[in-house]
C-alpha cells in the first residue's frame, strides 16, 4: 500500500471526528486512511523527497 | 448538514492487551446519568429533576480463542476481576483523530459457551471504573514504530477543574529481544508544539501491557499529542493510545 507524508503546515479537520489533527513531521499515513482521502493536496508520496530535501530547492 | 449514516463495519475495540477487533461483531456501550427526583410543593405541578451519580457499562460478542495475551480468552482470564484494564472503542478505523470513547473498567465474568456445532463466543460486560471520557485516538494500533518519536497533534481539547484528561494505553505486540517503550503525552497551546508541556508518562513496557493515566485539571492547553521513546535491540511495537476529557 502507498504511504503518504504530510507536508502542509496548517492543521486538518478529521473528517470522520471533526477533531483538529496536527500531523508530525515525517508521520506516514496509508492510502485508506481518511485524513489523506479527505485531503489528498496535503500529503505527498512518501517515496518522493520532502520539498525542504529537493535539489536544488533553496526555499 | 447532510445525514450520512454510519454502517458499523470497522469498529476498534481495545480491552487491556487485546485488540478485539478481530474477534468481536458487536459492541455496545452504556453511559447514563442517575435519574433523582427533586420536585416539591413549590415545583409549580410538575417535576424537576437533577443528576446524580454517573456509571457506565460496555458489552461485546467475542469469539473465543486462546494463545497468549493478544488472545481473548488468555487476556479475559487474566483480567477477571480486575477493575484496573482501560476499555477503548472506536465506532470507526481507529485512525488518529478517530472518535474514541475510553474508560477504566472492572471485568465481572467471563463466560465463553455455545451450542453444539456453532461457534464458541461470549458475551462480555464491563462495568466502568472511571468516567466515560469522548475523545480521540492520539496513536493508531496499526503503525508499528521502532524508534523513538513524535505522534500527530490533536486538539482534543482543554481541561477544566473539575475534569480530568483521561488516557488509555495498549500495546498490542512486542518484538523479540529485550525492548523498551515508553510513552509519555504532552500538551500544547498550539498545533506547533514549540513548546509543549509534559503531562504523564506511561509505565515503561518491555511486554504486553495496558494502562490508563489521568491528568487532572485544569489544563488550558487543546492540543495533545503522545511521544514514544524506543531502545533496545531491533525493537518494535504496535500500540494504541485515546485520550478524552470528562
Amino acid at each position: 500500500m502507498t504511504v503518504y507524508r504530510f507536508r502542509s503546515d496548517a492543521a486538518l479537520a478529521h473528517p470522520q471526528s471533526g477533531f483538529a489533527v496536527m500531523p508530525a513531521g515525517g508521520e506516514l499515513f496509508d492510502a485508506g486512511d481518511p485524513l489523506v482521502q479527505a485531503y489528498p493536496s496535503a500529503f505527498v508520496d512518501a517515496a518522493e523527497p520532502a520539498d525542504d530535501e529537493a535539489p536544488g530547492d533553496e526555499s | 448538514m447532510t445525514l450520512a449514516p454510519l454502517a458499523l463495519k470497522d469498529a476498534r475495540i481495545y480491552y487491556s492487551t487485546l485488540d478485539a477487533t478481530g474477534f468481536a461483531n458487536k459492541i455496545s456501550l452504556d453511559d447514563t446519568y442517575e435519574d433523582l427526583d427533586k420536585t416539591t410543593f413549590g415545583s409549580g405541578g410538575g417535576r424537576e429533576r437533577v443528576a446524580g451519580l454517573a456509571d457506565m457499562s460496555a458489552g461485546a460478542t467475542i469469539f473465543w480463542q486462546a494463545g497468549d495475551l493478544s488472545y481473548p480468552d488468555d487476556v479475559f482470564w487474566a483480567t477477571l476481576g480486575t477493575n484496573t484494564q482501560p476499555l477503548t472503542v472506536c465506532p470507526t478505523a481507529g485512525t488518529v483523530g478517530s472518535v474514541a470513547y475510553l474508560t477504566k473498567v472492572f471485568l465481572p465474568s467471563w463466560k465463553p459457551g455455545a451450542d453444539v456445532g456453532k461457534l464458541l463466543a461470549a458475551d462480555v460486560t464491563w462495568s466502568g471504573n472511571e468516567p466515560l471520557a469522548r475523545g480521540a485516538i492520539l496513536h493508531p494500533q496499526g503503525t508499528a514504530r521502532t524508534a523513538t518519536g513524535n505522534g500527530t497533534g490533536v486538539q482534543v481539547g482543554a481541561v477544566t477543574a473539575s475534569q480530568s484528561l483521561y488516557a488509555n494505553l495498549h500495546v498490542f505486540s512486542v518484538g523479540a529481544g529485550a525492548q523498551s517503550l515508553t510513552v509519555k503525552l504532552q500538551s500544547s497551546v498550539d498545533n506547533t508544539f514549540g513548546s509543549p508541556t509534559d503531562r504523564v508518562t506511561f509505565t515503561a513496557a518491555t511486554g504486553l501491557t495496558a494502562e490508563c493515566k489521568l491528568v487532572a485539571g485544569a489544563v488550558t492547553d487543546t492540543w495533545w499529542r503522545v511521544v514514544y521513546t524506543i531502545t533496545g535491540s531491533t525493537p518494535s511495537f504496535l500500540f494504541a493510545v485515546s485520550a478524552g476529557v470528562a
